[in-house]
């Protein structure tokens, strides 16, 4: 694989065989070596391939080998001439991060952290086969489908408020409950307000150093504020949905013609049906996910205000925003001086729109849309801002995590014989999780340092950092 | 001869599944599936399905077979039992499967498999017998 560095934090894949565009990967020297030893560099040249490209295959340094897209790709379509592919959003449609604010400083909290987080993983369920707070009729499922947090919130699950700090208002356009298989709809009924397990968690911290000051007061952070911050997906309903549309592109004619390095990258045309059925059913799995962030958002609400004794005046716990990383949306973006709409795939990537773009909440407008970057559950998670160099080359994206260094089997073999949870309780994190494997995969150092991996998209003027969050307590599926 | 083995993938699950010839590789994938699935066995009712599946090619119906399979404890909240590969062509797999209900006093849950995916799929000749490449989405 050639590969040209540009300069500090750029590195050029230039196109050659059946690419169509150049690759762009964004990354430190030392990022980048981690980055060599996977397939993920092949992976954004495969991407590359893919008809109705537009500028390069983009990858963000959090990246590293996936399926299809590498996890932290980025790449953005004609939507003439372009393809929508599933791989490319991945099976956990809509998988985002939500973080809330509270009035409730580290020192209040910190000795009530235990029961607070018992309650917290005994009020949210967790872990692999969870299944709900809500049971939904199929009816009802439709209407998730449909409407997105707006209707978990019409049923008493938060505050309309939140839907304006949920990117697309928590429901996006285009969505269509009929576009998806009886399957998907079955897998659906049982898991709104379920965390699941693998990479997922809720995760109790403090603001530790705000690097931007406007910003964090835009933002409603302060040093010392505890935080809540959630990370999950559209569960077993948006993996069906993946799976479903991969089967049927598969076996479409036009992919035949394509001529793919990787059946994972099975793509259909944006303007064909089954293109515009896959787009359908992928906004509504995305719609389910926001519901979900939703619902577990309000139980965590609750079991904050049974563990700790405090009415909702008190604690304000406001919602900063809701970020999807596993997405694909219609966007206009300037492309050699002309707007264009493009469909903008962001698989493990996070949008981040400067100040001033319309699609940025108005409560934040003047600084730009809150970027949440979780990173593992020992060391750090950021919040920072989307800057005007994500629009002039990442499509308004950057990176969604640290992303991973080590392998699963690799991370459980170095946890043999080591009690993880004294460890992080002897780092000041309170760890209560479901698998014991799981707990392992996920060890701190199974990730990248998200310190340079944030650094990086900071300096090379994608997103800039705005507060550096510490965990307190964490739980795990 | 070795079942089969993990590849070291960064993020999911990668496994390389081994047998005497075609069959023998789709019936320890979904042995091997359950393994990672569920531990544990039950005493409860068993009953068994027939399952017909049409792929492209052998790699393709490699993962429609696992597909179903991990749908069926999923979705549906069944265990397998065994399986039993009755007709394997290039293009189509005919089965039989033993199910029984996930019960949580006697089986624990183990790593959560999200899909079966394409990627880097593969089935090939492997010395004297045969060896398939899949990668789960965990």
């Amino acid at each position: 694989m050639k590969l040209h560095r540009l300069d500090d934090y750029r590195w050029e894949i230039p196109a050659e065989g059946g690419m169509r565009v150049p690759g762009l990967v964004f990354a430190d020297e030392a990022l980048m070596k981690a980055i060599d030893k996977d397939n993920s560099l092949k992976q954004v040249a495969n991407v590359a391939h893919l008809p109705g490209i537009v500028g390069r295959s983009l990858a963000m340094p959090d990246m590293h080998w996936g399926y299809g897209f590498p996890i932290g790709g980025v790449a953005a379509f004609d939507v003439e001439e372009g393809v929508i592919s599933p791989g490319g959003v991945g099976y956990d449609i809509n998988c985002g991060v939500r973080l809330m604010t509270t009035a409730l400083t580290q020192e209040e909290v910190r000795p009530s952290i235990k029961p607070l987080i018992e309650a917290l993983y005994r009020d949210i369920p967790t872990g692999v086969g969870s299944r709900g707070a809500l049971k939904l009729s199929r009816s009802e499922v439709r209407r998730v489908l449909e409407q997105g947090s707006s209707w978990v919130v019409g049923q008493g699950f938060g505050e309309p408020a939140d839907l304006e700090h949920t990117e697309e208002g928590g429901a996006m356009n285009g969505a269509e409950g009929e576009a998806l298989s009886e399957r998907a709809v079955a897998r659906g009924l049982d898991q709104v307000g379920t965390l699941g397990s693998g990479n997922h968690f809720l995760e109790i911290g403090r603001v530790e150093t705000i690097y931007d000051a406007k910003a964090a007061e835009v933002f409603g952070l302060f040093e010392g504020q505890v935080t809540v911050l959630i990370h999950c997906g559209s569960r077993g309903l948006g993996h069906q949905v993946c799976d479903d549309f991969l089967k049927l592109m598969m076996r479409s004619k036009e992919l035949a013609a394509m001529n793919l390095p990787d059946r994972q990258l099975a793509s259909a045309l944006i303007s064909s049906s089954l293109g515009k059925r896959y787009f359908a059913a992928m906004a509504a799995a995305a719609n389910y996910a926001w519901a979900n962030r939703q619902v577990i958002m309000h139980l965590a609400r609750e079991s904050f205000q049974k563990a700790l004794g405090l009415g909702p005046a008190k604690l304000r716990m406001n919602l900063l925003y809701d970020v999807a990383h596993n997405i694909a949306k219609f966007e206009t973006h300037e492309v050699g001086g002309q707007a264009r709409r493009l469909l903008v795939h962001r698989k493990g990537a996070t949008r981040a729109f400067p100040a001033g773009h319309p699609d940025v909440p108005p409560a934040f407008r003047s600084v730009g849309q809150p970027v949440l970057i979780p990173g593992d559950m020992g060391r750090a998670s950021y919040v920072s801002v989307g800057a005007l160099g994500a629009m002039a080359e990442t499509f308004g994206s950057c990176c969604h995590g640290a992303g991973r260094v080590l392998s699963r089997k690799a991370a459980k073999q170095k946890a043999k014989g080591r009690s993880l949870v004294e460890e992080l309780g002897r780092a000041g994190v309170e760890v209560r999780y479901s698998g014991r494997s799981t707990l392992a995969e996920e060890m701190p150092e199974a990730y990248k340092d998200v310190d340079r991996v944030v650094e990086v998209v900071h300096q090379a003027g994608l997103a800039k950092k705005v507060a550096r969050l510490r965990p307190m307590a964490v739980i795990k599926g | 001869m070795r079942r089969f083995h993990l590849i070291d993938h960064t993020a999911d699950m990668g496994l390389y599944l081994y047998g005497a010839d075609p069959k023998e590789v789709f019936a320890n994938g979904a042995a091997v599936l359950y393994e990672l699935l569920v531990e544990g066995r039950s005493q409860g009712p068993r009953s068994r399905e027939t399952l017909a599946l049409n792929g492209l090619d052998r790699e393709d119906l490699l993962v429609q077979w696992l597909g179903e399979l991990l749908y069926i404890y999923a979705a549906r909240g069944m265990v397998l039992t065994d399986a039993r590969i009755d007709r394997l062509t290039h293009k189509r797999l005919e089965a039989e499967i033993e199910l029984t209900p996930f019960d949580s006093a006697h089986h624990k849950r183990r790593t959560e498999i999200k899909a079966v995916t394409y990627h880097e799929t593969e089935f090939k000749r492997h010395g004297p017998g045969w060896r398939a490449r899949v990668i789960f989405d965990v």
